[in-house]
C-alpha cells in the first residue's frame, strides 16, 4: 500500500475513506489543531495534490489549492499570504502547532517551507487568537506532519529538472518499527532561475529573461516518534534549511545586486501520556532564524548589508480531562520567549509572553450537536494583551448537511520591527484588535448508504461528493500601517486603520469513477471585501475602499484524470483584480493561470515503485504580476523520476 | 458493468445545481466595475502656463508619473510621460530640471535620466548608467552634475552626448545642487558639509561644514545662499538655516529651527527673493530681514502631512503637496503668499516637487 499511497497515480482506489459526515471527531489525543476547531471552516488540501506539487513550494501550493491570495514577488521569492482582507502578519502559518511567524516582521515567507517537508496542509478559515493567541487574524494554515504507520524500512528518491534551470534531488527514508520509527528528508535544490517575463512598462511590451534569481536550497527534516508502552509517546523533530536567493529586479529597476541568505533551525519535541480519561502534553520548541540580506548597486560597491538573528523558545503544557455527559475540557499554558537582534535596532530586543488558554467542548446531543467554548488570556510586560475568547458550535442538522457557526475576538500584536525599528519604531503601539464571525453549510454525499447496494461502489459518478459555503464577517480596529512622518523622511508604524471585511468561501467537489477510469475535480471560490472604514487624515480617499492587493475574486478547479497508470492533473485559477493604490485608482488586471501534469507509476516485485512525471507550468502563457512592478514566469516545464523501494511488501 | 448509482439522472440535476448557482453568483460579483480614469487630453504645454508636478511613486512599484497643471484652465494632466511615449516612466522620480528645452526627468532607482522636450513630452533621449541619481543641474552649456545616493560621487553628464562623462569623488551621499556665480555647490547629506567645485576643471576646491542633513540651497535676492539642514534621524545636533556669501564663502547666520525631534526639509523663495520657505511641523516663512526673530509657521497642516513645497516664481503663490499614506493620489494645494488656501487638486502617486515651467 505504501508505493501506491506515495506515487499515488492510481488515486481512485485510495480517495479518501467512504465516510459520512462527521462532527470533528471525539478522539482525545487528537492533534490541538484538529480537535479544537468546532464551528471553523476548515479545508484540508488533498494528499494528491501535495504529492503532485511536492517539489514546490508552499505558496505555489495554496495558490492552486485555494482561495487564499498569495503575494508573490516571483517563483522562489518571497511570497505571503492574505486571508479573508488580511495582512501577511494576520496569517498564521503552523508546523505542528508551532508558529512559524519570525518575531520580527510578524511574517513566514512561504517560498522557503518546500511541499515535499509537508504530509498534511490545511486552512482553518477564520480568526483563531482564542486558540493560537496573536497573528491568527485571517485564519491559519498548518503545516504537518504525521506519524508513521506502515511498518518497515522506505526509501524514495527523487529527480527534477525544469526549463528555468532547476535541478532538485529529494531524498526519504523511513523506518518504522513497533515502539520506534522515524524519517528523514533530504531536500536540495539549485536553480537559475531563468524564467521568461513580460516588461510590462516597455514599449512593446518585449519577453524578457530574468537574470537575477538564482537560488539555491537544502534542508533536512528529521524525525523520531518512540512509544513507551502503551500510554507515552515521543515526538521529536528538527528541520534546518539554508536558502540563498539572488532578489530579481523590480521592472523598473535597472540594475540590482540584492541578494538574501536565510538559514533556519527548527526543533521540536512533544511528549504525550495517554491515561484512560486524561491526556497530557508537554511541548517544547527552538527556533532559530538568520537573515543577510545584501544590496549592492554595482558590481564593484556594496552599499547595504543588513543582518538579522531571531531565536524563539516555547514551552508548552496542556491536559484535557473527559468528564461524564460527552464533555472534554482542556487547559494549559504557553511559554514563548522571543530574542532578536538586528543591523536596524538599537539594541536587540527581547519579549517574554505567558498565556493560559482553556476550553471545553459538550455534546449536548452526541453525534449530532457540539458546542466549544475557548478562552486564552496572554500576558506580557509592556504590553496590554486583550483577552481572547471564542465560541462555536457544530450542528449536523441531516445525516449529510453539518451547520458550523462560530464568533471570537482575535488579535495580533506588533511585530519587533514595528516596535525598535531605527528609525521609525513605535514602542507605543496597540495590538490590532477586532471580532469575527462565521458561518458555514456543509454538505457531504452520502456514500455509505449506497455502497451497500452497489458492490463495485467506485464505479459511481457523484457530481457534488461534498460542498461548502462560509460566510464571514469581521472588524479590526487599530490595525498598524506605517505612514510618513517628518515631510516623509521617516516612516512610523501607527494604530491607525480599521478595517471590515466579509465575503463568501465556497468549494464544490465531485468524482466519477469507473473501472480503471476516475475523474476528481474541485471547484472554489472565494470572495472578499475587505474596505477601510476610517479616514487616516483630511485628504485620505482611501475610506470605504478596498484595501491593497486584496483581489475581490478568486476562484479556480482542480481537475484530476486517472487512468491505469496514468494520471493527469490540470488546475485554473483566476485572480480578480488588485488594486495597487488605496484609493482604487490604480490597479493590476485580473489574471488567469493554468498548469497541468502527467504521471505514469509502475511498480515492480510487487514491492517498489517507478514514477515518471512532466509538468508544465502556466501552459497557457499568460503574462501576470501578483505584485506591482513583479512579473510572474511565462509558461515552463518540469519533470522528474521518483524510485521507491520497500523493505516488505505494500 | 457501468453502475450508476439508482438514483443518478435525479441526482444529477439536484447536484448540478449548487455548482451552477456558485458560478453565476460568482459572475454576477465580479461585474462589480471600478470607474475608468477620465482620461483627460494631452494638455497644450507653454511656456509661462503652469507647472509640471513629479509623482515620486512607491518605491519597486514602477509607478512614477509626470503631472502638468495648467494654470488658466485650472486642469491637472496625470500620466504624461506614458501618454507621449507608451512607457511606463520608471521607479522614484526623484527631481526635474529644465534647461534649454530640454526637461531632464531623473528616475532615482531606475538610475536614469530620461530626458523630454516639455512641450510634447516625447523623450529625445536617455541618460543611464547612473547609480541612484538624486538632482541634476547643468553647470554651463556642454555639461551638467548629478548628486547621487549611492555613488559617492557627483557624475558629469555630457548634454550633448546625453551620456556620464565622468565623476567628481564625493564621500557619502550627496544631494542639493545649486549654481552661484562661477561656483557648484553640493550639499553631503551624512558628512553635513557644502563642498564647492569649479566646474571648469571639475575639481573640489573647498567645503564648509553647515550642519545636520544639509538637504536644500536656494539664492536670496543678494545672491547669498541659504541652506537648510533640516536634521537627520541619526543625528544629535539642532537642524538650522544657514547663510553663506558665494565669494567669501564665509557663514553670514545661522538661524536655528525649534528642535523637538522635528526634521525640516524642502527650501523654497519667494519672487521677490526676500521669503525663505521650508516645511517641518507645517510650512514655515522666514524673512531674510530678519522682520521677525524665528521663523514662523505660515500654513498649519490640519492633518495633512506636507511633502512637496515650492513657491511660484511668476506667482508667489505657494505649491505644497499632500501625499496622504503614499499609497494613493496625492493632493496638491496652492496658497497665496499669505498662507490661505486657493485651491486643491489631484495629482499622482506621492507629488513631491515641482517645476514652474
Amino acid at each position: 500500500m505504501g508505493f501506491v499511497l506515495f506515487f499515488g497515480g492510481n488515486v481512485f482506489a485510495h480517495a479518501p475513506a467512504d465516510t459520512l459526515i462527521t462532527l470533528e471527531e471525539f478522539d482525545i489525543s487528537a492533534p490541538r489543531y484538529r480537535e479544537l476547531s468546532t464551528g471553523f471552516s476548515t479545508r484540508r488540501i488533498d494528499t494528491m495534490a501535495l504529492k503532485e506539487l511536492s517539489h514546490h513550494d508552499l505558496s505555489f501550493l495554496l495558490n492552486r489549492h485555494s482561495g487564499m491570495f498569495i503575494k508573490s514577488y516571483g517563483p522562489g521569492v518571497l511570497a505571503t499570504t492574505s486571508m479573508r482582507g488580511g495582512s501577511a502578519g494576520q496569517t498564521a502559518i503552523l508546523w505542528n502547532g508551532i508558529s512559524l511567524q519570525n518575531p520580527m516582521h510578524n511574517q513566514s515567507d512561504l517560498a522557503l517551507l518546500p511541499v515535499f517537508f509537508a504530509d498534511e496542509v490545511s486552512i482553518q478559515y477564520g480568526g483563531g487568537s482564542a486558540l493560537w493567541g496573536s497573528g491568527a487574524m485571517g485564519g491559519t494554515v498548518s503545516f504537518n506532519n504525521e506519524r508513521l504507520i506502515d511498518e518497515g524500512l522506505q526509501m524514495q528518491a527523487g529527480l527534477i529538472t525544469s526549463g528555468i534551470g532547476e535541478f532538485t534531488q529529494t531524498l526519504r527514508a523511513q523506518w518504522a518499527g513497533e515502539n520506534f520509527s522515524t524519517r528523514l528528508r533530504l531536500l536540495h535544490r539549485d536553480s537559475e532561475n531563468r524564467y521568461r517575463f513580460i516588461n510590462t512598462s516597455l514599449e512593446g511590451r518585449p519577453e524578457m529573461t530574468q537574470e537575477h534569481a538564482a537560488l539555491d536550497q537544502w534542508g533536512l527534516l528529521h524525525e523520531m516518534f518512540f512509544r513507551f508502552g502503551n500510554r507515552h509517546l515521543l515526538d521529536l523533530r528538527w528541520w534546518y534549511q539554508e536558502n540563498a536567493r539572488n532578489i530579481p529586479p523590480a521592472l523598473q529597476q535597472t540594475h540590482t545586486g540584492a541578494r538574501q541568505e536565510d538559514e533556519a533551525l527548527r526543533i521540536s519535541a512533544q511528549w504525550q501520556s495517554n491515561f484512560n480519561r486524561t491526556v497530557f502534553f508537554w511541548r517544547g520548541a527552538l527556533l532559530e532564524e538568520k537573515l543577510l540580506y545584501r544590496y549592492s548597486l554595482n558590481q564593484d560597491s556594496l552599499n547595504q548589508d543588513s543582518r538579522s538573528r531571531s531565536g524563539s523558545i516555547i514551552q508548552e503544557v496542556e491536559a484535557r480531562w473527559q468528564l461524564p455527559a460527552s464533555l472534554l475540557f482542556t487547559a494549559g499554558a504557553n511559554f514563548e520567549g522571543v530574542r532578536a537582534r538586528s543591523d536596524e535596532y538599537a539594541q536587540s530586543q527581547s519579549r517574554n509572553t505567558l498565556a493560559l488558554f482553556a476550553s471545553a467542548r459538550w455534546e449536548p446531543l452526541p453525534g449530532k450537536l457540539q458546542l466549544k467554548l475557548n478562552g486564552r488570556q496572554a500576558f506580557q510586560e509592556n504590553q496590554d494583551i486583550p483577552f481572547a475568547p471564542s465560541i462555536g458550535v457544530s450542528w449536523k442538522a441531516l445525516s449529510s448537511i453539518i451547520l458550523k457557526a462560530n464568533t471570537g475576538r482575535n488579535y495580533r500584536l506588533p511585530s519587533l520591527n514595528d516596535l525598535y525599528w531605527v528609525p521609525g519604531g513605535n514602542p507605543e503601539l496597540k495590538p490590532e484588535d477586532g471580532w469575527s464571525q462565521d458561518f458555514s453549510f456543509n454538505y457531504e454525499h452520502p456514500r455509505q448508504k449506497t455502497s451497500a447496494a452497489t458492490q463495485n461502489h467506485d464505479n459511481r459518478f457523484l457530481p457534488v461528493k461534498s460542498a461548502s459555503i462560509t460566510a464571514f464577517h469581521r472588524q479590526i480596529s487599530d490595525w498598524i500601517i506605517w505612514l510618513p512622518r517628518n515631510g516623509g523622511m521617516v516612516w512610523t508604524p501607527e494604530n491607525v486603520m480599521q478595517v471590515r471585511s466579509y465575503g463568501l468561501e465556497s468549494m464544490v467537489e465531485g468524482s466519477w469513477s469507473m473501472d480503471d477510469f476516475s475523474l476528481q475535480y474541485s471547484l472554489w471560490w472565494d470572495h472578499i471585501i475587505s474596505k477601510n472604514t476610517k479616514a487616516k487624515s483630511p485628504n485620505d480617499a482611501s475610506e470605504g475602499k478596498q484595501l491593497i492587493y486584496v483581489p475581490r475574486n478568486k476562484a479556480g478547479i482542480n481537475l484530476r484524470i486517472t487512468l491505469n497508470r496514468f494520471s493527469l492533473y490540470y488546475h485554473h485559477q483566476h485572480t480578480g483584480k488588485r488594486y495597487t493604490s488605496s484609493d482604487n485608482s490604480n490597479w493590476l488586471e485580473p489574471y488567469f493561470t493554468g498548469d497541468a501534469g502527467i504521471n505514469w507509476n509502475t511498480g515492480f516485485h510487487n514491492r517498489h515503485g517507478l514514477n515518471l512525471f512532466a509538468n508544465v507550468v502556466n501552459i497557457w502563457n499568460r503574462q501576470y504580476q501578483e505584485m506591482a512592478g513583479r512579473p510572474m514566469p511565462l509558461r515552463f516545464f518540469q519533470a522528474g523520476i521518483n524510485f521507491e523501494f520497500n523493505s516488505i511488501n505494500p | 458493468m457501468k453502475k450508476y448509482t439508482t438514483e443518478f439522472p435525479g441526482r444529477l440535476m439536484h447536484s448540478f445545481s449548487l455548482p451552477v448557482l456558485i458560478a453565476s453568483l460568482f459572475l454576477l460579483f465580479s461585474c462589480a466595475k471600478d470607474e475608468a480614469e477620465p482620461e483627460n487630453d494631452f494638455p497644450e504645454i507653454k511656456k509661462g502656463e503652469g507647472v509640471f508636478i513629479v509623482n515620486e511613486g512607491n518605491f519597486q512599484w514602477g509607478n512614477s508619473s509626470l503631472s502638468f497643471y495648467h494654470r488658466e484652465s485650472n486642469t491637472m494632466y496625470n500620466g504624461l510621460f506614458k501618454k507621449a511615449n507608451g512607457e511606463d516612466l520608471g521607479d522614484i522620480f526623484q527631481s526635474m530640471h529644465i534647461h534649454q528645452d530640454h526637461a531632464y526627468l531623473v528616475l532615482n532607482n531606475s538610475g536614469k535620466i530620461e530626458v523630454i522636450d516639455p512641450e510634447s513630452c516625447l523623450r529625445t533621449g536617455t541618460i543611464s548608467g547612473l547609480v541612484s541619481p538624486r538632482y541634476f543641474l547643468p553647470v554651463n552649456d556642454q555639461e551638467a552634475y548629478v548628486s547621487d545616493l549611492y555613488g559617492n560621487h557627483l557624475a558629469i553628464v555630457d548634454l550633448e552626448k546625453q551620456e556620464v562623462s565622468g565623476e567628481i569623488p564625493i564621500n557619502g551621499w550627496s544631494e542639493a545642487l545649486l549654481l552661484a556665480g562661477n561656483k557648484v555647490l553640493a550639499t553631503g547629506m551624512e558628512s553635513g558639509y557644502v563642498y564647492v567645485i569649479d566646474p571648469a576643471n571639475h575639481s573640489l576646491t573647498d567645503s564648509i561644514h553647515a550642519g545636520p542633513g544639509p538637504s536644500a540651497m536656494v539664492k536670496d535676492k543678494n545672491g547669498h545662499v541659504w541652506v537648510l539642514c533640516g536634521g537627520m534621524y541619526d543625528v544629535e545636533e539642532e537642524p538650522l538655516l544657514l547663510q553663506l556669501d558665494v565669494e567669501s564663502l564665509e557663514v553670514l547666520q545661522t538661524i536655528a529651527l525649534p528642535g523637538d525631534q522635528t526634521l525640516y526639509s524642502r527650501l523654497s523663495v519667494s519672487p521677490d527673493g526676500k521669503t525663505l520657505y521650508f516645511s517641518g511641523q507645517g510650512i514655515y516663512a522666514f524673512s531674510i530681514n530678519r522682520s521677525s526673530p524665528e521663523p514662523e509657521i505660515l500654513i498649519s497642516p490640519e492633518g495633512q502631512v506636507f511633502y512637496g513645497l515650492k513657491a511660484d516664481p511668476h506667482t508667489g503663490e505657494i505649491f505644497v503637496s499632500d501625499a496622504v499614506d503614499f499609497v494613493q493620489k496625492g493632493k496638491v494645494m496652492r496658497y497665496t503668499p499669505e498662507g490661505s488656501l486657493i485651491d486643491h487638486m489631484e495629482a499622482m502617486i506621492i507629488p513631491g516637487d515641482f517645476i514652474f515651467y
